[in-house]
């Protein structure tokens, strides 16, 4: 195939779309959570166009006081939209020109994460995002499959912020020599949280030189790593500590969330790729099974069960893992314990630990029950309930580095409820395995990192 | 490429006569020649075909053009202007995108760039009345009074200006972005104050003197004037 065939054939690629979907309910909640700092500066301090501000240009035009708070509103309601996947991609257009258009009514609201939004907000409009884990999904019965072309630009996108940051702070004198870094207050942290042994052995100065290396290196390494499978969940790992440390310690808005957001399109997700052999007699290994469908939110584990009464975790590759690896390599694979369960995984490099030779006849065991999209609906409502009072009375203006994180409970109980709701009908998407005998595996097969 | 289907599936059903060219399903794929391999599965011609055509089997079936096996179009024309308009999308994208990036290693604004915590800059701005005497009279904090007929009315920097830590006049602060970022809306927002204070006439223009440091630097003073407010403008520049 020559060059101007195969990009063609690139452009037109199709395949699952199920990253994206995951991305658009993240996108969404940026969306809200954008417009809701808004309306609390509003509530807070007033309308913004009573005071200093500065467009980009004079041919914006600029809205009413009522005009203003409409604006919010809708673009807090096309904004839960775009969470639930109803009327998916005029949702997403509408969200998108809302948003837009009040990110560009005031330059000194500029912030790279906002922008960041905007532009997370225009690839979904072309995205065909609303293909899986949405209302429209379930509703004209689509498959989750879709042009991966949007795919390709989320991760451009996120591999030049990386790298635009990354060049930016490496040509600058002063990042280099951790001026930066220390006049944002690195070495006071240094200095009243490290123990003293290692206060002793490394200097705030020092310190700040390591961080600062450390920082710019994370950067380039993160960027180049998310494209290459074998190096792909070391990256989504070390971008989870890296963005996790910034969040809390100088909380840039939405910036961290989308980051890692961008991961599920990077992850190249396909439903049941991973299977978790659960014994049918143990009360407790079913109610595990149970539980392992709310907290599913990539959609990768099968469920299995036979009469026996060990567990087991087959990994992509066909591996099997028991034992104590196995609810490591079952914890590496689910979003909320991956961060502590991924870097224990590497325990299986060692010695072959957790390795299964013995084989097992196991039957899908998938629950036949689902969560209802109601539920979806009401915990929109919800929120949107939660997040007026609560945002806009009186003593939450000035949020503390706590009161930031209130609504990740909110954001948990989303995520649950779309794994609850969707698994059934992605898992039914992929053929069923007939009850079979696991081939016996051969002790010196050695699994690779990216195995899984 | 045909993805979730085990192979003993693959093998048994239909899918992989139409695939070798041999099932007389592919005859009903417009554009392509029976007997011949290499048909296109699209996912827009997977719908239409009958369940029992896959062995009965849930099947999601996607294109994947660079796959050798399912290579060849039916709706080559179509599809392939398309492919050039995504391919143009794609590429105006990601140039603009660079040239953003990139332009902003020429010009003091970072907006658009994604230049992440670009510098670290303290800097400590007082607000001084320049009357029409030609005395400077520094307020404070950014509050002043001033007598008129009706009795005292008093005016304060912040009533005016808020966010980005702008409203923040006699200490020490770290400026958010860039400072260039900060010297730009402060100036802006000093002629702004400066349009919108109507009961004092004794004040012919303000000054904000900003004494700054930037990351690993000495202390430097910069000193902007509002636009006057008798018609006439006055500038300095950094000391």
């Amino acid at each position: 195939m020559g060059p101007i065939k195969r990009l063609t054939a690139w452009a037109n690629k199709e395949g699952p779309v199920l990253g994206l979907a995951l991305f658009r309910i993240v996108v969404g909640l940026m969306a809200l959570r954008y417009l809701v700092g808004f309306a609390r500066d509003y509530a807070g301090w007033g309308f913004y166009g009573n005071y200093f501000f500065l467009p980009y240009t004079g041919s914006i035009p600029q809205p009413s006081e009522a005009q203003y708070v409409a604006l919010l509103i809708a673009g807090a309601i096309t904004g839960a939209m775009l969470i639930i996947g109803y009327h998916t991609r005029v949702a997403a257009m509408a969200t998108f020109l809302m948003v837009t258009y009040h990110f560009s009514l005031n330059q000194i609201w500029h912030r790279h994460n906002r922008y960041f939004l905007v532009l997370c907000l225009f690839v979904l409009c072309l995205a065909p995002s609303g293909r899986a884990l949405s209302f429209d999904a379930r509703r004209l019965k689509l498959r989750p499959i879709g042009p991966l072309w949007t795919c390709f630009l989320i991760k451009v996108q996120m591999t030049l912020i990386y790298l635009a940051s990354a060049v930016s702070k490496t040509i600058d004198s002063a990042w280099r020599s951790g001026d930066v870094l220390g006049g944002r207050g690195l070495e006071m942290t240094w200095a009243r949280w490290a123990p003293g042994f290692l206060l002793d052995w490394i200097s705030p100065e020092t310190a700040v030189q390591f961080i600062t290396a450390q920082a710019v290196a994370s950067e380039y390494l993160v960027a180049i790593f998310l494209w290459f499978r074998k190096t792909r969940r070391l990256a989504i790992w070390w971008g989870i500590l890296f963005h996790g440390y910034i969040e809390a310690q100088y909380s840039v808005i939405t910036f961290s969330y989308l980051t890692l957001a961008t991961c599920f399109v990077f992850a190249d997700l396909k439903c049941g790729q991973k299977t978790w052999i659960y014994s049918s007699r143990s009360v407790f290994s079913v109610e595990v099974a149970k539980i392992i469908g709310w907290l599913d939110w990539l959609f990768q584990i099968r469920l299995e069960a036979y009469s026996g009464t060990k567990q087991r975790f087959v990994d992509r590759d066909g591996t099997p893992y028991g034992g104590m690896m196995g609810w490591i390599m079952l914890g590496s694979n689910l979003p909320i314990f991956f961060p502590v369960c991924y870097p224990l995984s590497w325990l299986r490099f060692i010695t072959n630990w957790g390795y299964c030779r013995f084989s097992i006849i196991s039957a899908p065991a998938e629950p036949g029950r689902s969560c209802k999209p109601k539920w979806i609906v009401w915990w929109a409502i919800l929120y949107l309930a939660f997040l007026t009072p609560v945002s806009i009375t009186g003593q939450f203006q000035n949020l503390t580095d706590a009161m930031r994180f209130w609504d990740l409970p909110w954001f948990f109980v989303l995520m649950c409820l779309v794994a609850g709701t969707y698994r059934h009908a992605l898992m039914r998407e992929v053929p069923a395995r007939a009850p079979r005998r696991e081939e016996e595996v051969t002790p010196t097969l050695e699994p690779t990192p990216a195995a899984h | 490429m045909v993805a979730c289907v085990t192979p003993a599936l693959y093998a048994r059903s239909d899918l992989a006569e139409i695939e070798r060219g041999t099932s007389r399903i592919a005859e009903l794929v417009p554009g392509r020649r029976p007997g011949k391999p290499g048909g296109r599965l699209g996912a827009e011609v997977y719908p239409a075909l009958p369940k029992a055509c896959f062995g009965g089997a849930n099947l999601i079936c996607w294109r994947d053009p660079m796959n050798s096996m399912s290579s060849v179009s039916n709706t080559v024309g179509a599809s392939r202007g398309k492919a050039w308009l995504i391919l143009l999308f794609c590429a105006a994208y990601v140039a603009f995108q660079v040239f953003m990036i990139v332009r902003a290693h020429y010009v003091p604004c970072k907006q658009f760039a994604f230049w992440m915590f670009p510098e670290s800059t303290y800097f400590k701005a007082t607000l001084t009345r320049v009357l029409a005497d030609g005395r400077e009279v520094i307020t404070s904090d950014g509050a002043w009074a001033v007598q008129t007929g009706t009795g005292k009315v008093e005016y304060d920097w912040q009533d005016f200006v808020q966010s980005y830590r702008l409203d923040s006049l006699g200490r020490w602060e770290r400026s958010k972005g860039t400072f260039d970022d900060t010297i730009k809306y402060f100036q802006a927002a000093l002629d702004y104050v400066a349009d919108r204070m109507p009961e004092d006439r004794v004040t012919k223009h303000l000054l904000l003197t900003i004494d700054y440091e930037r990351a690993g630097d000495a202390v430097k003073t910069l000193v902007l004037a509002s636009k006057a407010r008798s018609g006439e403008r006055q500038e300095h520049g950094p000391n």
